[in-house]
């Protein structure tokens, strides 16, 4: 991201304003997927991204996380000063962007800790392994195991392991209760609250979109693309219409 | 096996039939555990791993650019 210095973002919203979309306009192909979706978030807060399947959800996340499918063909991201929008994957990646996408993607062959350790092979190295296996007592335990020999929970958590293995600012968690019994689901949680008190920024898509507005600070509901609502996520808890048109709750 | 870049990993791939052989070793560790995995589900996740690690850019393609001097091919 070469030029990033001498860039200055014009649009800020407010001096708190940490990680912002600005009017994001993302295609696979000829498909418009993501129009013109903008949203700001402030250090440490947790954004729960809700809406229906197929509302774009994933999109948006890969759009911030600069995977090349989808393109960002319109529109500017920024992560603490830095022009997203201007890099690739790897660049925002060095930035602090961490996605933990919906399959979980830990590499077959290798244990826990060399996952783990897959994660460290670039400068911008986050939690040393010490902590990271006290936040998850369950992967220490489980370290020298292969890691898709794991609980479908214990994958979720080695993959957030391997994020917070990154100097992560914002992590972008997809779906990351899906399958998990509640129990497991309340481990994780306790640890998304545990990452914001050290001031990391989160979004996290949900279907247990009630989870996800209980753990979130704030909400954006998609519909086919477009923001549907932005505001608080108790607002959207309170709002029987919201829960039922666009979450079918 | 040639070392890798700054002597962190080194790999190992074969064609074989369709697939690669692939072998991710972390430094420390013995080259003993091979396994035959195809191509198109370690070897990406593998580049997806390290590109979300900031290690290596994209090609325009949206494959991986290894360093050359990381990867043996047979
Ligand atoms: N690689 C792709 N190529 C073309 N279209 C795609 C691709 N990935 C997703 N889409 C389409 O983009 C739209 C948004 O998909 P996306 O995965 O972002 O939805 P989502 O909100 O995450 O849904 P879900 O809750 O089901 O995960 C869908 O219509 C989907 O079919
Ligand atoms: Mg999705």
């Amino acid at each position: 991201m070469s030029g990033a210095e001498q860039k200055v973002d014009e649009h800020v919203p407010s001096e708190n304003t940490f990680f912002r979309l600005e009017e994001i306009h993302a295609y696979y192909g000829e498909s418009y997927i993501v129009q013109g979706l903008s949203l700001a978030l402030k250090k440490g807060e947790i954004l729960a991204l809700l809406g229906r399947n197929g509302a774009g959800k994933t999109t948006t996340l890969r759009a911030i996380a600069r995977t090349d499918n989808p393109v960002v063909q319109k529109g500017e991201i920024w992560l603490d000063g830095v022009p997203l929008h201007e890099g690739k994957a790897y660049q925002a990646a060095l930035a602090g962007v961490q996605l933990v996408p919906e399959d979980r993607r830990i590499i077959e062959g290798l244990t826990v800790e060399e996952n783990i350790f897959l994660a460290r092979v670039a400068e911008g190295r986050g939690w040393e392994l010490d902590r990271i296996y006290g936040h998850f007592p369950r992967l220490a335990e489980r370290r020298k195991q292969d890691g898709v020999t794991l609980s479908g929970g214990e994958q979720q958590m080695l993959a957030i392991a391997r994020a917070l293995s990154r100097d992560v600012k914002l992590l972008l968690l997809d779906e990351p209760y899906e399958g998990l019994a509640p129990v497991i689901v309340q481990e994780i949680e306790k640890i998304l609250l545990e990452i914001k008190e050290v001031g990391i920024t989160t979004i996290i898509v949900e279907q247990n979109a009630i989870a996800a507005l209980k753990l979130a600070d704030s909400a954006v509901i998609l519909d086919t693309g477009l923001l549907a609502f932005s505001g608080d996520a108790q607002e959207v808890l309170n709002n029987e219409d919201l829960l039922q048109e666009y979450l079918a709750i | 096996m040639r070392t890798c870049c700054r002597n962190i990993w080194r790999f190992k791939f074969r064609a074989k039939s369709g697939s690669l052989k692939f072998r991710p070793v972390l430094f420390e560790k013995e080259c003993s555990d091979e396994a035959n995995l195809p191509q198109n589900n370690v070897f990406q996740l593998f580049e997806w791993q390290l590109v979300s690690s900031g290690y290596y850019g994209s090609t325009p393609s949206g494959t991986t650019d290894f360093a050359p001097e990381c990867v043996e091919r047979a």
